[in-house]
């Protein structure tokens, strides 16, 4: 038994390892100080923040924007889809009309169409209806990709809720829509923000329609402002780390946030299939 | 059966906004690549879209290229699926067996981590990490006095595992932190009950956690069948389908097909096979969690 605990241990470690690596490199690269690229060492000589003052700070102030688009984006596309999700989970999970499954499994279908194929149409629609670089068209595509999920993950949550709380609030009185707004929404709060920052972290790594629904600089998010530490001839290699690691630091915090949510709700999808 | 309420129509307010809004965003947009798959819709000849039946197909059937980028998807997607869901019960099961607390936290905080970066930057992290120049390979091989040449997304031959590989990396812990909820998911008392019958280790992870672990494993592979058949970011950031057209998987021809060659309606036929392919696997995998679960 201790002979077989060791070989766990060691295996775990040099897993754990081999994942860390890539990490290491990637943020020891933005911390060396300039002219240090191409020294190739293991460690730093002396760690220096400069490349992230000056993506912060320098020329222009371009990541202020993406951020800036960034997070209008992931916070109006949240926004909406709480607001059309949340309504539609209590519907789904409190009564039983004709074609109540058939209407989920349309949902469940809808996660298993690709971007790539439907942003062919969208882009068309698009330019249809003029929203050609908005950021309003990128919302209303992000939302689409974030329904479903934020469904399954409010319905479970509904469903989990006795439904007799419902009926004595509305014997004693409660109109149906007094019910959802004085009984279901105080319970549902941390439920609520768990979907939404669910929303937020989906849409924040969205790059396929930024890219394609729009081409002004003005409009680019985090995830294409990365790419903009490369030049046609030249890689500014701290600083194109130095960008990831920023458009990856609101991720980390809403992943600490929501880790156990975000796991239960994927099993959630899990059992139901 | 749960007790429903009486008014059950009422549900239809309650669920009308988001059906309209899939209805008219993604159920339309769906059926408008079939459609637009019959015509050639190319913007830029001012033509409008003009109806040529099956010829999209047929083009789909005689070209090269969709057989190439078909083949390079089923790679990318079998490799990346096989390891993901291997590799991740794997360390899901040497997690679960560390007793040391701090260590295990430790360890699985840090496996974690790629969870919590961005696609993208995840894509131009293992972009520099295949580069020459940027690399701490070279530094590997400098020190073990090898002389090999490490540019694996400048080879034909190498760019396509490469960019599994960086696949793996990233989506593997996912599968690890499901794989932990699913083996938690399996009850005590069964493992009690066959210790009791004298079941040594070996034969508890064949006849219990095994059998346990299926239905997740059918599930699993299905839910990572749809996410990477048409996943197209990271094959676009590392390569753009290059070099040549060794790493072309569909979803970057589609896109090359749609927004650079401005052919709309040869890209939802495309894009419309494609679909068909991912929906049969995907369904043939729900039919056997049917079948045995």
């Amino acid at each position: 038994m201790r002979m077989i605990y060791k070989v766990v241990i060691i295996l775990t470690l040099i897993f754990t390892i081999l994942w860390f690596i890539p990490i290491y490199w990637m943020i020891t690269g933005t911390l060396r100080p300039p002219g240090e690229m191409w020294v190739r060492t293991l460690f730093p000589s002396t760690l220096s923040l400069n490349t992230y003052i000056d993506i912060i700070f320098g020329r222009g102030k371009e990541f202020a924007t993406f951020y800036r688009n960034s997070i209008v984006i992931s916070i109006a596309t949240t926004l909406i889809t709480l607001v059309l999700a949340t309504p539609a989970a209590y519907g789904f999970s409190r009564f039983k009309f004709k074609g109540n499954t058939t209407f989920l499994l349309l949902v469940l279908l809808n996660q298993m169409f690709p971007k790539v194929l439907l942003s062919i149409p969208y882009f068309l629609m698009i330019s249809e209806l003029k929203m050609y670089n908005t950021l309003f068209a990128v919302i209303l595509m992000d939302v689409v990709y974030t329904l479903p999920f934020a469904l399954f993950m409010m319905k479970g949550w509904f469903d989990s809720i006795p439904p007799a709380i419902d009926e004595s609030a509305l014997i004693d009185g409660c109109s149906r829509v007094g019910v959802i707004f004085r009984i279901m929404m105080p319970i549902s709060k941390t439920m609520l923000f768990a979907s939404g920052a669910t929303c937020f972290l989906f849409t924040w790594n969205e790059y396929l329609f930024c890219r394609t629904f729009t081409s002004d600089p003005e409009l680019r998010t985090v995830t294409i402002g990365i790419g903009e530490a490369i030049g046609q001839f030249y890689i500014d290699f701290p600083r194109l780390m130095a960008s990831a690691t920023l458009a990856s630091i609101p991720v980390i915090i809403v992943f600490i946030v929501i880790q156990k949510y975000f796991i239960r709700g994927i099993l959630s999808g899990a059992l139901k299939m | 059966m749960k007790p429903k309420i009486k008014g059950q129509n009422v549900g239809y307010i309650f669920i009308s906004p988001l059906i309209i809004y899939l209805f008219s965003l993604s159920i339309y947009p769906m059926i408008r690549v079939l459609y637009m798959s019959f015509f050639s819709v190319q913007p830029t000849l001012h033509a409008g879209e003009i109806f040529i039946g099956f010829e999209n197909y047929i083009k789909v059937f005689n070209d090269p290229l969709f057989y190439i980028s078909l083949q390079n998807t089923i790679i990318f997607v079998a490799g990346s699926v096989f390891f993901h869901l291997l590799l991740g019960l794997f360390l899901a099961l040497l997690i679960n067996k560390l007793t040391h607390n701090l260590f295990k936290n430790v360890c699985r905080t840090i496996i974690l981590i790629p969870i919590a970066i961005t696609p993208v930057a995840v894509a131009w992290m293992w972009k520099m990490i295949y580069h020459p120049a940027f690399s701490f390979v070279p530094l590997i091989f400098n020190a073990l006095n090898l002389d090999i040449t490490w540019a694996l997304l400048a080879y034909p031959e190498t760019a396509l595992t490469a960019v599994t590989i960086t696949n793996i990396w990233h989506a593997t812990p996912y599968y690890m932190l499901y794989w932990l909820a699913a083996l938690q998911s399996i009850s005590p008392e069964i493992y009690e009950a066959s210790e009791v019958d004298g079941a040594n280790m070996q034969q508890r992870f064949r006849y219990i956690t095994l059998p346990q672990l299926k239905i997740f494993f059918i599930f699993f592979a299905c839910w990572d069948i749809i996410n990477t058949f048409m996943y197209w970011d990271l094959v676009w950031v590392m390569t753009r389908g290059g070099p040549g057209y060794s790493t072309e998987i569909l979803a970057t021809y589609i896109y090359k097909q749609a927004f650079q060659a401005l052919n709309f309606g040869y890209a939802s036929a495309l894009g419309s096979v494609g679909f068909l392919v991912m929906a049969t696997v995907s369904s043939v995998l729900i039919y056997m969690m049917r079948e045995r679960g």
